[in-house]
């Protein structure tokens, strides 16, 4: 049981470096520090 | 539908009044070519009608002098542009009509309709103005003006009924002979007659408001306290003593305030791992907490009373006033170097994070001198930097006090002044290969002296702080996982054979021996030879390597690398595990004075940020420019730590 919810985590931990790599460089991602946002483009605020 | 532009000084408050007018029906996108945002929404009349708002960039005239300007004028002058709007709303900041209202003037002579609004009206109260807006209105020959205090809402009803039940009709012009108005592009006016224009509008605003416009003695005698003032801060010698002076008296103040709840939080991350090991069933999972996500997140958390403070001073100081002094006073000693003026702010700003720093070159007209400046602009000390010179501080120098200077927060003060010293040294290098036609000058106000708002500084710190702890602590428990398994598990049967030859009794050579031989270890092991000269071993090359993605990391790393196989029974807490780490082949310590100054410079000038590669990538429209800053970079922190570890050791 600890074994799975090990590889779970392992496998959300992976799914969510990988998303914040590929919002770093298509110009959505934020600083970890400050969580400022670099300029977003076409996205909608507040929907 | 009627379309209407907010147009506005930076800093008048245009954002607000445009998110008061909008409120969720706003979308954010880029003008064609350039990389200035563009920012529409709409809103209802009471009748239903739909306007169009259009929040265009914020510029002092509509001589442009920047893209953001350049785009805001264009917009205006061309009737054929997508977003000339039947209407400008001219936001101005009501507590400086005088440099507010040339904009409005000079949009006044393009003959567009146009509203005058007095924004920010609660302060003007506050500071002892006294408008009479009628008044002011009759001076412009019948311009409506409508007051606001945009970040509470108030006047906001009025000026969407001023704005649905205008005539559109145009303006009269504000002068008879303005060179603005029988020109097509204000841009292409001579320089000198630029000025002429200029001046002739600012003495003309000047004799409007002193039929409509009356300032309290109060308001006087601070501004005569603040000049007073002014001739000491900003003093050519004096100046810089005194900012250096608030910088030490910070620094010290951080780690006389801090190392008690530091201690603290680090006693409680230990008492957690080990509440963990005693009370969860064994398994991998209850070691996967206790050894990787616990330190991991503890790691982080001990250095926020730290930061915590450093925000709250870095606050005061802006809310003071002393930050605009600061500013110019640096402005003098950064030309020789060749930065100009303009390169400043966004300096300045670089101290907490290179993003918005970068981002904020953006008001450098002139390109080369606007590339000079994002690619030094990293290596001014942000605050992911803070938790890695603490760490390395807190194992290398002692908790000592020479005389009354604390020797810890010496070492701090000196890596930030480290890192303005680098801005410097490559600047001047920079300068002979990047070569600038001609230097932006920088035109600020300095605002009066003022009590720091306790409310304020609060704010800032708790938003800033939990920025933190959120942003940083999610990508940290994700890098703490995925290490602490690559740390417990390696290659089939590599650890086995590792420890086969180690008595099971000693503990911690079996735990050191299967980490060396894990996934992690090996990569480790396989940098080695390159960062040892610089006085690192292999678990430090990890962590070189896993904070590429960002400083902070760093901390998190060690944190897991030292508590992998660690049964928390001998109550050590990660500092002073890592302060007695032994290297097995020499027996010597491994963090020294030597090792942890040249990491902590290796970090002062190395790019390990991507937000930042990404974000420089995006400013420069090209690859070419990140990996130019990415390669310089390291190349002048290998060479600067190698110094220092040879010079220290």
């Amino acid at each position: 049981m600890q074994t799975v919810l090990v590889l779970l985590l392992v496998a959300l931990s992976v799914a969510y470096l990988v998303r914040k790599l590929r919002q770093e460089f298509s110009g959505k991602g934020s600083c970890e520090s400050c969580g400022i946002h670099q300029p977003v483009t076409n996205h909608r605020k507040g929907k | 539908m009627r379309k209407i532009a907010l147009v506005g000084n930076p800093n008048s408050g245009k954002t607000s009044v445009f998110n008061q007018l909008t409120g969720l029906n706003q979308h954010v996108g880029n003008y064609p070519g350039v990389t200035v945002d563009r920012h529409a929404g709409k809103f209802k009349s009471h009748k239903g009608a739909v306007i169009d708002v259009i929040d265009l960039p914020g510029t002092y005239s509509i001589f442009p002098k920047s893209t953001d300007e350049q785009v805001a004028t264009e917009i205006l002058v061309s009737k054929d542009h997508q977003d000339h709007p039947d209407l400008t709303v001219v936001v101005v900041d009501a507590t400086n009509l005088e440099r507010n209202l040339l904009l409005f003037t000079q949009i006044k002579d393009l003959g567009l309709a146009s509203i005058l609004v007095l924004n920010m009206v609660d302060l003007v109260s506050k500071e002892g103005i006294k408008i009479d807006s009628p008044k002011l209105s009759e001076l412009l020959s019948g311009t409506q003006v409508v007051e606001v205090d945009a970040k509470n809402g108030q006047g906001i009803s009025d000026l969407k009924r001023t704005i649905v039940q205008h005539s559109l009709a145009e303006e009269k012009p504000f002068l008879a002979d303005s060179r603005i108005s029988d020109n097509g592009s204000p841009g292409d006016l001579s320089g000198e007659d630029q000025v002429l224009d200029t001046n002739t509008r600012y003495r003309k605003i000047k004799q409007i408001l002193s039929f409509c416009q009356s300032k309290s003695e109060t308001n006087q005698s601070r501004k005569q306290l603040s000049r007073r003032l002014d001739q000491v801060a900003t003093h050519p010698i004096w100046g810089y003593a005194i900012f250096l002076l608030i910088l030490f008296i910070i620094f010290q103040t951080i780690y006389e305030l801090a190392s008690v709840p530091m201690d603290l939080i680090d006693e409680v991350f230990l008492v957690a791992s080990q509440w963990v090991l005693a009370n969860l069933p064994p398994g991998i999972l209850t070691d996967l907490i206790a050894e990787g996500i616990v330190p991991g997140i503890g790691g982080v958390v001990i250095f926020i009373p730290q930061i915590a403070l450093l925000f709250a001073f870095i606050a005061i100081l802006e809310e003071t006033g002393y930050m605009s002094r600061v500013v110019f006073i640096m402005d003098r000693l950064m030309r020789p170097f060749g930065l100009s003026g303009k390169s400043l702010v966004p300096l300045m700003s670089g101290m907490a994070c290179a993003i918005p720093a970068v981002m904020a070159t953006r008001s450098i007209d002139q390109w080369k001198e606007r590339l000079l400046t994002i690619l030094v602009v990293p290596l001014t000390s942000c605050s992911a930097r803070l938790p890695v010179y603490v760490l390395l501080i807190a194992l290398v120098v002692p908790e000592q006090k020479l005389g009354w200077i604390n020797l810890q927060g010496a070492a701090l003060l000196f890596m930030y002044l480290l890192g303005i010293a680098g801005v410097l040294l490559v600047s001047l290098l920079l300068k002979s290969l990047i070569k600038t036609k001609r230097k932006g000058f920088l035109v600020m106000e300095m605002p009066t002296y003022k009590i720091p708002r306790l409310q304020n500084v609060w704010l800032l710190l708790y938003e800033k702080t939990k920025l933190f702890v959120w942003e940083a602590g999610k990508i940290i428990l994700a890098i703490s996982i995925v290490l602490w398994v690559l740390a417990s598990y390696g290659p089939p049967g590599r650890m086995e054979q590792a420890v086969s030859g180690i008595d099971p009794e000693l503990e911690d050579q079996v735990a050191a021996a299967k980490l060396e031989n894990s996934y992690i270890g090996i990569m480790g092991k396989a940098i080695e030879p390159t960062i040892e000269p610089l006085g690192y071993d292999w678990r430090i090359g990890i962590a070189l390597i896993t904070s590429f993605a960002a400083r902070e990391v760093f901390v998190s790393t060690m944190a897991t690398i030292y508590s992998v196989g660690e049964d928390f029974e001998e109550n050590e807490t990660l500092m002073e595990r890592m302060r007695n780490e032994v290297n097995p082949t020499t027996g010597e310590k491994v963090y020294t004075l030597a090792t942890g100054f040249s990491l902590m410079v290796f970090y002062a000038f190395a790019m390990q940020c991507m937000s930042t590669l990404a974000v420089v990538r995006r400013e420069t429209k090209s690859w070419k420019w990140p990996v130019i800053q990415f390669i310089y970079m390291f190349v002048l922190a290998y060479g600067a730590s190698l110094l220092t570890y040879n010079l220290l050791a």
